[in-house]
């Protein structure tokens, strides 16, 4: 089955935070007591009530014009996805499309997923918070009216989000960086294209990763790999060992036990032979 | 039948401390699992659903924290004999280990070694215990707490946290079965879970030093 | 399973439920910015369940920014007013009432100041006006209501009637008019994706209009090269291929010197100069403009005589020409000399901009003046708030004069208007010099009878010849069957001005105790109005004040604003709830001049009511108490006032067949303005809105946008004049009629059908052959049709070509003369108009303010709506690092931050996006803040004794020739605290 996805474009992107406010109004969040901290990002992160911002980062290095980078900022969809992999509930899952969508009724806010993720994007408090690439409009939305596709893809006035099939976005993305580098971006770079099983959100950027707070080259943990899928799947061999081995000395035990029966069977036959 | 005399080998305090702590342990035991592992997701019935075993793992773990120090706290002397006890680790309790203090035979055999109050394995079990639950508690806060602390070191947490308790775990069986179903371990099972006191008889088979040291001690007492 | 590994789990349904189902859909239009992005408006119940975008409306296929991805909590905010409240005088709280009781005591007020007040003659003339009762607001207002509040005010004779666009735009089209012929965005906003080269300066449409910014992307995805001149870098900038900073105050510079560059390079596009400017019109022998003073400077009146800023006529009366362009005396040779000033080593000395990146500027742009490329200029209040600042752009206006970048797709001048009917509002006057469709106002001096009125109107060898054939349709649509010609069409019922009564005018007059009531609706002049102190104190002087509105604002409390005891205070307020866009059928003009129309989704929540439903209730009371009082002071216009539109049931169809308009015998609608006449056989409320409604129906509800094609959408709503929706595309076709590049045809001669056609409707005569009399003359507005590089007869006041002059206040001295700021700039003397003058170090800096996108003009919506409120939550001020490091101001703290007229305590941001600049060999540092703050809201520091208002800085000083304040540059202080 073909994968969805939805693309960023931060050559395109204005930092209007449409986006945001649509993500908010469309899943219905609580807004939170935020306060001016020297940045226009704001909420300053994700958080239970936030599950998607627009981060800014500004720069300035002498004699050149200064830079002002936004990035959108949410679970970027895994193709690999970590928090799927930790979630002891099956709230987190990963449908055959390329979503990562959740089920906050089974969520138990253990926060495994928040910290298995490689950008620590999933946010607890009664349950999880994450996008969920509007799971319910994609899937029961309108398409003449657009409710088809993402609250935030739609609501951007830039041109800078886009929604459809991912290997399409991933050539979109690849010509939009060959774009960029004409006009000068020489670290142009389209993010997401193949690490972590292949991002579900494409972000070109004009600069590099790090320039954005992102990782380069985000990978699965190597400690989630051997706890989910070495040392769970074991677990219930260890448990039937220790069964076994009680079970061995059990039967240790009962032939013990019917030896010195019989020993002292034997002893009480030779007792009874000697009385006699 | 004529009454056999009996000895005193588990304080009050350690009996109920044992209890409490059975208890709590059995919890988290049960509740961690059903988060790990879907096989054992079955225990999550006792706690309601698998988030109220999330939810009361976190309050079990806490307690189990916080028994034990309570306990060591008010009984400091009992907890220093204790430990001085495990601490003993003599030739005798190595060759018991090698023979698995004979629980194999026929499979390894051997005639085990005389033992103190607790024979080897079952002084390597109070050690187990200690270290792994001091590792569980460790682990296991950085887990509850795991917005405060580097995502990195949560993640091994999880690895570690988990192998322990499973491993902890199937110790506790063993010890289960050893001391509760074990055709042999009745006797003991009582003392434990009961009244505190074992046949005389019985100890200075089982634990002929210590039946020795109670001994002198009561001769002592006697005069 | 086992084996718990990452596997996909098949298609299933969505474990959360769709919000939308069982919903209605109804589309609408957002409330904020002048873009005008269509809305789906879901409801349930009865109540609105969600807002977002209507991917149907080409301004915003669906998309939209914060602020109106947030408007369904407009229908849920608590803060909503709900009830009619009351302020007696002297009380420091609210007291609810009931409509049965509010509107007939409004009224009462009303009649008793207009009729105490009102004067029939004055020196003689008949003016029929009340200078104390004023009325402010509109542009927040839909186009129908825009026209009946106009009908209201100008009924009553009010002449101190202003609203938005004044303080806003005024300078647009107090530039674009002379220059043009008309002072509207020349272009549209989907059609800035056809522009080859777009420069943005004094805008930030990623803020202010984020609708555009789609078009600028598009432009450049095709090739656009796009350009950010901004003193700080913003959001704006991030789009574009080259940034430069600029002072503020110093445009005129940056784009006389393009000009000059283009001149002296040739780069201009010679057929568009010669032919469609007045560049080879020969100007009067004593023209001249001399060391910072055009001629005719009279020392002693400090104002200029016009008489010399003219052209040398023949018989005809028509201007001589040199199409040469040789003649020393002509425009362009004027030009040449004039503008050999403005060297790149000038822009950088001025301006702050290096020369290097200025070079490389101009020759982008002048790269345009080809016929197959356009370049556009997106602005707003970067330019207009300005003592000049309609010689800004002025100056911008003659450099795409000079590149033939007119009437082409992707070209043009978009000045992207502000407010979501700032253009209705204008296009309905609402100005006190301005009837409908931008018909002057009559003035005592000039307009005494209709004749002087028509006589002055009519502008021969235009389209304006037909002006009083407008004029008199208009007085038809108002006064019906009395107005007849022996009445001379009731033209004595318009009140007559005699002196400005523009916004500021009308404050400084309020302080001075000259004004007893006012109606406001929908402003919010306490935060918005320059200096904060003058306005608040001015207002304190009012009798009564009644106001309309969704929320509270700070204007409302006035009375109890931090630092006032209300007990001092004497004013009674009326504060009417108002129903918000969802909760009516409305209408709205965007900035391209699209007439669309918004549908009613569900009730008016709780007591609140219509602004045209307000409007009815006022002038039905009004009509009963004129008609019961027989001492009533000339109750005719009132009383003869044409009503009826539903009353309670507002029917905007109604109001829209009035502005359209119909014959009177037979009440036929008129399919256009042609068909106007002034025998009184026609009535119509706005003649550049006739065509609109055309026998076969209102044209504005059509919803037809355009799939391929350049982006004309000529099925989309309706644009005036005639929906045509690229003003002067004449202009865009050589004197023969053909396009002068195939790729930016507009419409072309059809010599077969003999009439102009092509995919957009001809902004010209359809069927004016090239080769006929003003045939080759684009400009049709302006007598004899060519675009005014050089404006004659002080149309312009302050200099018929742009010549710079520092702001107001500005911490530097001119570098071009010793003239130092605009010698005819407006000030005022009140105790509140202070001035720190050049060498004064106590205010050091440049201040300027401007908007974030998150909220909306005064914030009185913005900020009391959680999603916007939550992403931009406080006040703050730009800073660059080297002053905050300077002064040891920590980014994040609060800092004071002080002009002449006030202090503020506001967090300081400190950025580098904003570096300091090198003037004249001196640094100077810029710091802006954010106007969007106040003291009510949802906000962290509202409701508290913070006052966050950009204002409380600004000085009321403005442009003369709109009376615009300057809001965009001025001396400030910054300190540490
Ligand atoms: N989000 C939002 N959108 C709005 C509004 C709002 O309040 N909020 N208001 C609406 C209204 S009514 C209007 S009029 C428009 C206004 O739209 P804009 O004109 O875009 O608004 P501003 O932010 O006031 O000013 C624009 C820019 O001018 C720059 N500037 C300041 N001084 C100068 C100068 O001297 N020269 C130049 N070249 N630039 C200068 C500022 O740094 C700022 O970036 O926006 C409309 N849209
Ligand atoms: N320092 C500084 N000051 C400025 C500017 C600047 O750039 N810098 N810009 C200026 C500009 S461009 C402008 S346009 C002005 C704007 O100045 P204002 O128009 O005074 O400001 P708004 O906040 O738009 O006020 C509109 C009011 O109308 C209300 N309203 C909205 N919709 C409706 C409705 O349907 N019915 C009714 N009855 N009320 C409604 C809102 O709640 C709000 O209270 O400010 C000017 N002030
Ligand atoms: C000592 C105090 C302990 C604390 C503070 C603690 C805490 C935690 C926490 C926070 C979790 C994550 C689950 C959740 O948040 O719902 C967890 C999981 C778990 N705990 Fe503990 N725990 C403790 C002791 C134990 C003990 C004694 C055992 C073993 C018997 C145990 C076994 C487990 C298991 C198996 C899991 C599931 C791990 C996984 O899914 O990988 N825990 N514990
Ligand atoms: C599951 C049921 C359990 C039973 C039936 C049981 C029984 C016993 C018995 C009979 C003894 C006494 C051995 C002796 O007399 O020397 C004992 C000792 C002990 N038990 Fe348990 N126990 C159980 C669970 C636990 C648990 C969950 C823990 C700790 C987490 C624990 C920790 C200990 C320790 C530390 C000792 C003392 C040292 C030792 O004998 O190994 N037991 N237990
Ligand atoms: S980004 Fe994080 S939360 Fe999103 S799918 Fe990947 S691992 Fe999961
Ligand atoms: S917090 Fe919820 S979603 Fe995240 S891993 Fe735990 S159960 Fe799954
Ligand atoms: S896809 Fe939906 S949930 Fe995800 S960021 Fe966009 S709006 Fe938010
Ligand atoms: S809506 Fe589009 S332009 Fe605005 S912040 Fe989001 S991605 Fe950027
Ligand atoms: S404020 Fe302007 S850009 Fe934003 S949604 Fe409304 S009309 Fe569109
Ligand atoms: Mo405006």
């Amino acid at each position: 089955m073909s994968r969805l996805a939805y693309y960023y474009d931060s050559s395109k992107c204005m930092g209007c935070r449409g986006c945001q406010a649509a993500c908010k109004e469309w899943n219905e969040e609580e807004v939170e007591n935020t306060h001016f901290e020297g940045s226009y990002q704001n909420p300053p992160q994700l958080s239970p009530d936030t599950r998607m911002i627009i981060k800014f980062y500004e720069n300035f290095e002498k004699d050149t014009v200064p830079q002002l980078n936004m990035l959108k900022y949410q679970c970027f969809h895994c193709g690999d996805p970590a928090c799927v992999k930790v979630c002891p509930s099956g709230c987190l899952q990963r449908t055959e499309d390329g979503v990562v969508i959740m089920d906050k009724d089974k969520c138990i806010a253990c926060g495994y997923c928040h910290s298995a993720c490689p950008f620590t994007i999933p946010s607890i408090g009664k349950t999880v918070n994450k996008c969920d690439m509007c799971f319910s409009r994609i899937r029961e939305g309108s398409e003449s009216e657009k409710t088809s596709t993402p609250a935030c893809v739609k609501a951007c006035l830039a041109d800078a989000l886009s929604f459809g099939n991912r290997d399409e976005l991933v050539q979109k993305g690849k010509e939009r960086v060959t774009w960029l580098k004409t006009r000068g971006y020489e670290n142009a770079n389209l993010y997401g294209e193949s690490i972590l099983g292949g991002l579900g959100v494409l972000s070109v950027l004009k600069d590099k990763p790090t320039k954005y707070g992102l990782p380069e080259e985000p990978s699965m943990p190597l400690e989630i790999t051997a706890w989910k899928d070495i040392l769970n799947p074991i677990a219930p061999l260890a448990f039937v060992g220790a069964i076994g081995l009680s079970a061995v000395q059990h039967l240790c035990a009962l032939k013990q036990i019917k030896d010195e029966k019989k020993k002292d069977d034997t002893d009480k036959d030779d007792a009874d032979k000697g009385e006699k | 039948m004529m009454k056999e005399k009996m000895i005193l080998k588990h304080e009050k305090s350690t009996r109920i401390f044992h209890w409490v702590n059975l208890v709590i342990f059995l919890a988290l035991l049960f509740s961690g699992l059903a988060i790990f592992n879907p096989n054992f997701r079955f225990f999550a019935f006792l706690f309601g659903d698998l988030r109220g075993a999330a939810e009361l793992h976190k309050y079990f773990g806490i307690a189990y924290l916080v028994v034990p120090f309570i306990y060591i706290v008010t009984h400091f002397k009992l907890f220093k004999k204790f430990i001085a006890r495990i601490a003993d680790f003599d030739e005798d309790d190595h060759k018991w280990l090698k023979i698995s203090g004979g629980y194999m035979a026929p499979l390894i055999k051997g005639e085990p070694p005389e033992q103190g109050k607790f024979n080897a394995g079952q002084k390597s079990l109070g050690w187990i215990i200690i270290v792994v639950s001091c590792i569980l508690g460790i682990t296991g806060l950085i887990m509850m707490f795991y917005t405060q602390v580097p995502p990195v070191l949560v993640r091994y947490s999880y690895l570690i946290h988990a192998a322990s308790g499973l491993f902890i775990g199937c110790g506790i069986l063993v010890h289960f079965y050893l001391a509760a179903i074990h055709p042999k371990s009745s006797k003991e099972c009582k003392t434990m879970m009961g009244n505190g006191y074992i046949e005389a008889e019985f100890a200075k088979h089982h634990n002929a030093k210590w039946y020795r040291e109670v001994a002198k001690e009561d001769k002592s007492s006697e005069k | 399973a086992l084996w718990q590994g990452n596997k996909a789990v098949p298609a299933m349904a969505s474990p959360q439920s769709y919000r939308l189902k069982d919903t209605k859909v109804a589309p609408s239009l957002c409330i904020y910015c002048g873009v005008g992005c269509g809305l789906l408006a879901y409801s349930k119940d009865g109540k609105i369940v969600n807002v977002e975008g209507d991917p149907d409306n080409p301004n915003n296929e669906g998309g939209l920014c914060p602020k109106g991805a947030s408007l369904a909590e407009l229908y849920s905010s608590p803060r909503r007013l709900k009830k009619i409240l009351y302020r007696a005088p002297y009380s420091d709280t609210w007291e609810e009432k009931e409509w049965s009781w509010a509107i007939p005591e409004i009224a009462k007020r009303i009649k008793a100041t207009r009729d105490k007040s009102f004067t029939k003659t004055h020196n003689g003339v008949t003016v029929n006006r009340t200078e104390k009762l004023a009325q402010l607001g509109g542009a927040s207002h839909d186009t129908d209501e825009n026209y009946l509040l106009m009908k209201f005010a100008k009924s009553l004779g009010i002449v101190n009637l202003e609203h938005q666009a004044r303080i806003c735009h005024s300078s647009t089209v107090g530039s674009l008019a002379p220059s043009f012929g008309r002072g509207a965005m020349t272009n549209s906003i989907p059609d800035v994706a056809n522009a080859d080269v777009i420069l943005i300066c004094g805008g930030n449409p990623a803020e202010n209009h984020p609708g555009v910014s789609r078009f600028i992307n598009r432009a450049r995805d095709k090739g656009a090269i796009v350009i950010s001149v901004d003193p700080r870098y913003t959001k704006s900038s991030v789009l574009a291929d080259l940034y430069a900073p600029i002072r503020p105050g110093t445009d005129v510079v940056f784009f006389n010197a393009i000009a000059n560059y283009i001149m002296k390079n040739k780069k201009y596009f010679e057929p568009a100069v010669v032919n469609y400017t007045n560049a080879s019109y020969i100007l009067k022998d004593d023209f001249a403009f001399k060391e910072g003073y055009f001629s005719g400077w009279d020392e002693t009146k400090n104002q200029y005589d016009f008489k010399s800023w003219d052209y040398q006529i023949d018989a005809s009366g028509a201007p001589l020409r040199d199409k040469t362009l040789q003649n020393p005396q002509c425009v362009f040779q004027h030009m040449i000399r004039f503008y050999s000033r403005y060297t790149p080593e000038m822009v950088e000395k001025t301006t702050g901009m290096k020369q290097d990146i200025f070079l490389k500027i101009s020759e982008v742009i002048a790269s345009t003046g080809v016929p197959d490329k356009a370049a556009t200029l997106l602005y707003a209040m970067g330019l207009t708030q300005h003592t000049h600042g309609v010689q800004n752009i002025r100056a911008f206006a003659i450099v795409q004069l000079l590149l033939g970048n007119l009437g082409i797709p992707g070209g043009g001048i978009n000045a992207m208007r502000g407010e979501s009917n700032v253009q209705g509002s204008t296009d309905n006057g609402l100005l006190y010099d301005a009837l409908t469709g931008y018909l002057p106002a009559p003035t005592e001096q000039k307009h005494a009878t209709l004749e002087d009125y028509l006589k002055n109107v009519k502008k021969p060898n235009s389209f304006m010849e037909n002006a009083p054939n407008f004029a008199v349709s208009l007085l038809k649509a108002w006064w019906g069957d009395k107005a007849q010609p022996e009445n001379n069409f009731c033209y004595e019922y318009l009140p007559k001005y005699s002196r400005p009564h523009s916004f500021m005018d009308i404050f400084d007059d309020m302080y001075a105790g000259g004004i007893e009531g006012m109606m406001l609706w929908g402003m919010n002049p306490v935060v918005s109005g320059p200096n904060y102190n003058k306005q608040g104190a001015a207002l304190e002087k009012l009798d009564w004040l009644m106001a309309a509105d969704l929320f509270e604002s700070e204007t409302h409390r006035f009375w109890k604003r931090p630092g006032v005891d209300p007990k001092t205070i004497k004013t009674e307020v009326f504060l009417l709830p108002a129903a918000g866009m969802m909760e009516k059928d409305g209408s709205a003009t965007n900035t391209s001049r699209w007439l669309q129309i918004r549908y009613k989704s569900v009730e008016p929540i709780a007591d609140s009511k219509e602004d045209s439903v307000m409007i009815h209730l006022l002038v039905e009371e009004l009509k009963r108490l004129y008609a019961e009082d027989a001492n009533a002071v000339f109750p005719d216009p009132i009383r003869d006032l044409t009503w009826g539109y539903g009353g309670e049931h507002h029917d905007t169809e109604r109001v829209f067949r009035e502005m359209n308009g119909w014959t009177v015998g037979d009440k036929k609608q008129l399919s256009g303005f042609a068909q106007l006449k002034g025998d009184g056989s026609t009535a119509s409320g706005n003649w550049i809105y006739c065509g609109m409604y055309p026998p076969e129906g209102n044209l504005a509800r059509r919803r037809i946008p355009e799939k391929s094609g350049i982006g004309i959408h000529a099925q989309w709503a309706w644009a005036w004049p005639m929906n045509r929706r690229i003003l002067y595309n004449r202009a865009g076709c050589d004197l023969a009629g053909k396009p002068f590049s195939d790729k930016k045809e507009l419409i072309h001669w059809d010599s077969l059908q003999n009439k102009w056609t092509g995919m957009d409707v001809p902004d010209f005569i359809a069927n004016r052959a090239p080769s006929a009399p003003l045939g080759d003359a684009p400009f049709l507005m302006i007598p004899y049709g060519l675009g005014r590089l050089f404006v004659p007869t002080g149309m312009v006041c302050d200099g018929p070509i742009p010549e710079h002059y520092e702001s107001y206040e500005s911490p530097v001295h001119n570098t071009f003369s010793k003239v130092q700021s605009n010698p005819v700039a407006i000030t005022f003397n009140s105790v509140f108009d202070k001035k720190s003058e050049v060498d004064d170090d106590n205010f050091p800096y440049v201040g300027t303010t401007y908007r974030l996108c998150e909220h909306y003009q005064s914030g009185n919506i913005t900020r009391k709506i959680k999603v916007t409120t939550e992403a931009a939550p406080e006040a703050f001020v730009e800073i660059d690092p080297d002053l905050a490091k300077e002064k040891g101001i920590k980014n994040g703290e609060f800092v004071e931050l002080s002009s002449i007229r006030g202090t503020l305590k506001v967090k300081a941001f400190v950025t580098p996006r904003l570096q300091p600049y090198t003037i004249d060999g001196k640094k100077v540092h810029v710091v802006g803040m954010p106007w969007n703050y106040g003291f009510i809201g949802i906000d962290p520091l509202a409701d508290g004794n913070l006052v966050q208002i950009a204002n409380m800085l600004t000085p009321a000083v403005g442009d003369p020739n709109t009376r615009i304040p300057e809001y965009k540059s001025f001396k400030v202080n910054v300190r540490r605290i």
